[in-house]
């Protein structure tokens, strides 16, 4: 692919054939690179929705505080399909369905080192953090030493985390004075017309470039693309592969230790059920992971995938809900996601075939 | 789709599948076999109500549906390939079953051909996305466990569908619906079971399944129409959801919109613990309706014993772990050998 | 060669994504003012009221309940719901609302702590936010509309148990989620009856179903065979209450295990019928709405409640009372559903 663009747009400039090679190469890169994709995707639903609300369709008036508002609910979507797309690219059929539980257990574990055991926020976090990622890194041993599938792995991780959730408490959440604090974190910045919530600033955006840094930049992330791509390939290159997919699932773990500790804050208190009331957020998130780009067999998939699919749900569904009232709205919410998520993979799929004809 | 590299693994894997070939229960069967007696064994020193009827029958019935889809996920797991739909299926053919029954008092015979359309229908809907669209199974069924959960929510409209009479009532879980002291709907679970083990095992229609499960590209080259295999499969997987939406529905009552939420998972997690490969090529219906009921007596037995509810997921899992571990541990004594 | 290109497009794409901000900003400035002139006139109020979840009777009852008081007391009526029974979904819910600028915002948490944030958002956009069937105590709600105490409801789930039981015997509880505030407010309620009042009955078990209705059946049915002089059951939520019911039909064991529950009316009405539950108890859904908006819409239109501690009558309902200490607004007492009467209600 990269041969052909390189071959084909070199020499002179402004001649007539250059530019239709321009705007066919523009349209490649828009429907061979999902990130790309989902921004368009994303300008589209804002345009269409300006147009909406200028013919007065909606239900409440679209403004841009609307749309930084409703942020807030993009930090954990967009943490966790980070997590999944790190372990469905480190191949193997890599999934992690224990997020969920693991953002329950890890809130609870937060909310008791801050009230039962009265530490700092701070510290009660960092060491929140290392027991995520511990607990991650079980998933990682049982997948990339034992050999479990990870599916199953996971699924059986994440039924203890969230029942042992359950228990730690009596089934009660913890909320207390210092954990409601943490609700400030989420707050609006900026201009009130901007009200960015805060962590995504301070929590998504660092981790985000983090992630993106560990992927794109590090031998590790190169090491991940290897193992992800073919094992034996991996083995010949003297990569550690079960240490490398193991790690995999131990970043996820983090990346769900962040999550819980955005939960919190978010909700202003630990719930024992925050990662699996409801529908839970593992499915979610695989379906972020999946519709940002990341490739099911693993090895193929970017970090900007992931975060701009996050984004353009976030808003999607946000405006779903001012665009058909009543119950309806949140119905049509899952009706939109289906269609995206097929639509995303035929469109791409019908761009490939053009490419090869 | 499936570039499995032509590593010692894949030819390991092979190998051991011809193996299998020759005895009639298979490694994994017999560890599960192992493990839920050893369960049943506790139980009936740690409580005198464990062999009862009712509870056999309670444990029996509640793995029913699970057992029942089971039978086509494990053959589309057996491609490599996956359905997470199944719970929205489900919610779509039992809210129309139920109005079916309810409003329009159809018969046994015209209500089951109506599910088996419906679940059919959706079936086929998955099966034109991934052969004729050609997408990864997951991301459609992804996709489609939206869309169908998002139609079963408009039949169900604005409220549930109560007092839906009970016309299945003989394959539900009344504790009249039971021969030879087994519920019917076990029986026809058993049946199923049975039907696809000797499909898969014995005809060389399912032997094709493994092949493809194993290298669709070289099934493809040896003559397999591996598109209309995966179609069927995945239209069988719809059928099968109207069965188990009828043993569910049973002896009627309240339909609620949440029915099926999850169900995927209990599905998939049974198919996996009976030794189903997620990477295709290998597994069971046998080792699936083990793997169904190694669960369901956990489940159970949490309650038998009196423990704390909350507590029966993580020794669901802690079994799912014992039981995958002990698997991988004989495939890799194997593989040494 | 390939990274020039990707630049271009991506000025392209900021380019028009900058543009469709404007664009929205722009009518989003413009749209504020004609959409409030919009619902100028006969009727200014809105009172909006998110359920925990959308499409289960309960709450469906409570919005046509809701719609009645709008008709007859002159204001806009919003009911909107998500499709699950989370706090995320259901605070993205609420803030679409706050975002339509509504009078005032009811809200039946899932989970009560973690409303509280929105409920402090919805405060902040100048709504007046409150609670309906569950209570947030630690938000800034502005009251609570409760359907009836929890004493008067834990006391007559075990009222109506012991009446069917002769007052004895073992009997279990099969709730919903682990974490439901009502439910084990109710649960506790319960216990504290038991040594009081009902010293020879003796509750086994307490287990969860989460909503799960056919978790509930199977549950149900193994305390039964755990317990084979079971002879009283309680499903205290929508789900379980008639999960218990099915499981004791199911099991032939009806005259043996008696059940009661908190059941919606037409979902109970065959097993209340068929005698597998012996009385639900609940009160007047339908009611608890049209109080809900009714009261809504008292405060949007800076109307205080009646403060003398005295019940008063709500347009159709009567025995309203209001804690003013507490910021209670009570229905009133629980309403108990037998096979007679569960047939009139038609939700």
């Amino acid at each position: 692919m990269t041969s052909n663009v390189n071959t084909s747009v070199q020499p002179t400039k402004d001649t007539v054939p250059e530019k239709k090679e321009r705007a066919s190469s523009v349209v490649k890169v828009l429907t061979t690179d999902r990130m790309w994709l989902l921004v368009v995707l994303i300008v589209l639903l804002i345009t269409a929705t300006a147009i909406a609300d200028g013919l007065r369709l909606l239900v409440a008036p679209f403004t841009v505080r609307y749309l930084s508002v409703s942020l807030i609910a993009l930090v954990p979507l967009a943490l966790l399909a980070l997590a999944e797309t790190f372990v469905i690219l480190s191949g193997r059929s890599g999934i992690d369905l224990s997020v969920g539980g693991l953002v329950s257990i890890a809130g609870m574990f937060f909310g008791s080192m801050v009230v039962d055991h009265g530490l700092s926020i701070v510290l009660a976090a960092f060491i929140t953090v290392v027991f995520a990622t511990l607990l991650g890194a079980l998933n990682g041993f049982l997948v990339g030493f034992l050999g479990f599938p990870p599916l199953i792995a996971t699924l059986a991780t994440g039924y203890a985390f969230s029942s042992i959730a359950l228990v730690m408490h009596d089934g009660a959440p913890y909320s207390d004075p210092k954990l409601t604090g943490m609700n400030e974190l989420t707050a609006g910045i900026g201009p009130g017309a901007l009200a960015i919530p805060w962590h995504v600033v301070t929590v998504l955006l660092p981790v985000g470039l983090l992630a993106w840094m560990a992927l794109s930049k590090m031998r590790w992330g190169r090491s991940l693309y290897a193992v992800g791509t073919s094992d034996s390939a991996a083995r010949y290159s003297a990569i550690n592969q079960k240490l490398v997919r193991a790690s995999a699932y131990a970043v996820a773990g983090l990346l769900a230790g962040i999550t819980a500790l955005v939960n919190v804050a978010q909700f202003a208190s630990a719930r024992p059920d925050a990662g699996t009331a409801g529908n839970g957020l593992a499915l979610p998130a695989i379906t972020i992971a999946v519709l940002g780009g990341v490739a099911i067999a693993g090895g193929v998939g970017k970090i900007g995938g992931a975060l701009m699919a996050a984004l353009f749900v976030t808003w999607m569904n946000a405006i779903i809900l001012i665009a058909f009232p009543g119950s309806f709205g949140s119905r049509v919410q899952l009706l939109a996601l289906g269609i995206v998520l097929i639509g995303a993979v035929l469109l791409n799929q019908a761009a490939a075939r053009h490419q090869a004809t | 789709m499936t570039h499995t590299p032509m590593d010692t693994l894949t030819v390991s894997t092979r190998r051991a599948i011809a193996r299998e070939r020759r005895t009639l229960i298979e490694g994994q069967e017999l560890v599960l076999i192992g493990v839920i007696a050893l369960v049943w064994l506790a139980l009936s020193f740690a409580t005198n109500t464990f062999w009862t009827a009712g509870n056999i029958q309670t444990i029996l019935y509640s793995i029913a549906p699970i057992a029942i889809i089971g039978v086509g996920m494990t053959a589309v797991m057996v491609t490599a390939g996956i359905d997470v739909s199944v719970g929205s299926q489900l919610a779509v053919v039992t809210a129309s079953v139920g109005l079916i029954l309810k409003e329009l008092q159809w018969g046994i015979v015209s209500t089951a051909v109506a599910a088996l359309v419906i679940g059919g229908l959706l079936g086929a809907i998955n099966a034109l996305l991934i052969v004729k669209g050609n997408i990864h199974p997951m991301i459609v069924t992804f996709g489609t466990l939206n869309i169908f959960r998002f139609v079963a929510l408009q039949i169900f409209g604005d409220s549930q569908i109560p007092g839906v009479p009970g016309t299945f009532s003989f394959i539900g879980g009344s504790s009249a619906a039971v021969t030879l002291g087994i519920p019917n709907a076990i029986w026809l679970a058993i049946l199923l079971v049975l039907l696809q083990w000797i499909y898969m095992r014995s005809y060389s229609g399912g032997r094709h399944i493994y092949a493809i499960g194993n290298d669709a590209r070289a099934a493809r080259l040896a003559g397999i129409n591996v598109g209309r295999k995966l179609f069927l499969l995945y239209l069988s997987v719809g059928f099968l959801v109207a069965v188990a939406a009828l043993v569910q529905l049973g002896a009627g009552g309240l339909v609620q919109q949440n029915v099926g939420l999850g169900l995927e998972m209990k599905v998939i997690a049974a198919c996996v613990i009976g030794g189903t490969s997620v990477l295709g090529g290998r597994g069971t219906v046998l080792g699936t309706l083990l793997g169904a009921l190694l669960v369901g007596t956990v489940t159970s037995a949490i309650t038998l014993l009196g423990w704390s509810s909350e507590l029966t997921n993580l020794f669901v899992g802690v079994f799912i772990i014992i039981a995958v571990g002990i698997d991988l541990l004989r495939q890799r004594r194997r593989a040494r050998l | 060669m390939r990274k020039p290109f990707r630049k271009r497009a991506l000025i392209a794409v900021a380019t028009v994504a900058v543009i469709g901000l404007t664009a929205c900003g722009n009518s989003g400035t413009s749209g504020g003012s004609p959409a409030e002139g919009g619902t100028e006139g006969a009727s200014d109020v809105s009172v909006a009221f998110v359920p925990k979840i959308q499409g289960i009777p309960f709450f469906e009852a409570m919005n046509s309940g809701g719609q009645a008081a709008a008709k007859e007391f002159g204001f806009t009526w919003v009911y909107q719901g998500a499709t699950t029974a989370d706090a995320s979904a259901q605070a993205e819910v609420a803030r679409a609302l706050i975002q339509q600028g509504v009078s005032a915002l009811a809200v039946a948490p899932n989970d009560p702590d973690s409303m509280a944030p929105v409920i402090a958002d919805a405060a902040a956009a100048g709504i007046i936010p409150f609670t309906a069937d569950t209570d947030a105590p630690n938000s800034k709600r502005e009251f609570f509309v409760q359907q009836a105490s929890n004493e008067g409801v834990g006391s007559a789930l075990i009222d109506q148990l012991a009446q069917a039981t002769g007052g004895k015997g073992k009997f279990a509880i099969v709730s919903c989620g682990r974490t439901a505030a009502n439910l084990n407010a109710w649960i506790d309620v319960i216990k504290a009856h038991l040594s009081t009042d009902y010293p020879e009955m003796t509750l086994v078990d307490t287990v969860y179903a989460d909503e799960d209705q056919a978790r509930a059946v199977s549950m149900a049915k193994d305390l039964m065979n755990a317990h084979p002089d079971l002879t009283g059951l309680i499903g205290p939520c929508t789900t379980a209450a008639p999960g218990v019911a099915q499981a004791v039909d199911e099991a032939g064991k009806i005259g043996q295990v008696f059940t009661v529950g908190v059941g919606t009316p037409q979902a109970m009405l065959p097993y209340l019928q068929s005698g597998a539950s012996s009385a639900s108890v609940l009160w007047n859904v339908e009611d608890h709405g049209y109080l809900t908006a009714w009261a809504g819409w008292m405060a949007a239109t800076k109307q205080p409640f009646p403060s003398d501690g005295q019940p008063f009558d709500v347009g159709r309902i009567s025995g309203v009372t209001w804690d003013d200490a507490n910021k209670v607004l009570l229905l009133g007492d629980p309403l108990i559903l037998t096979a007679d009467n569960a047939g009139d209600f038609d939700y």
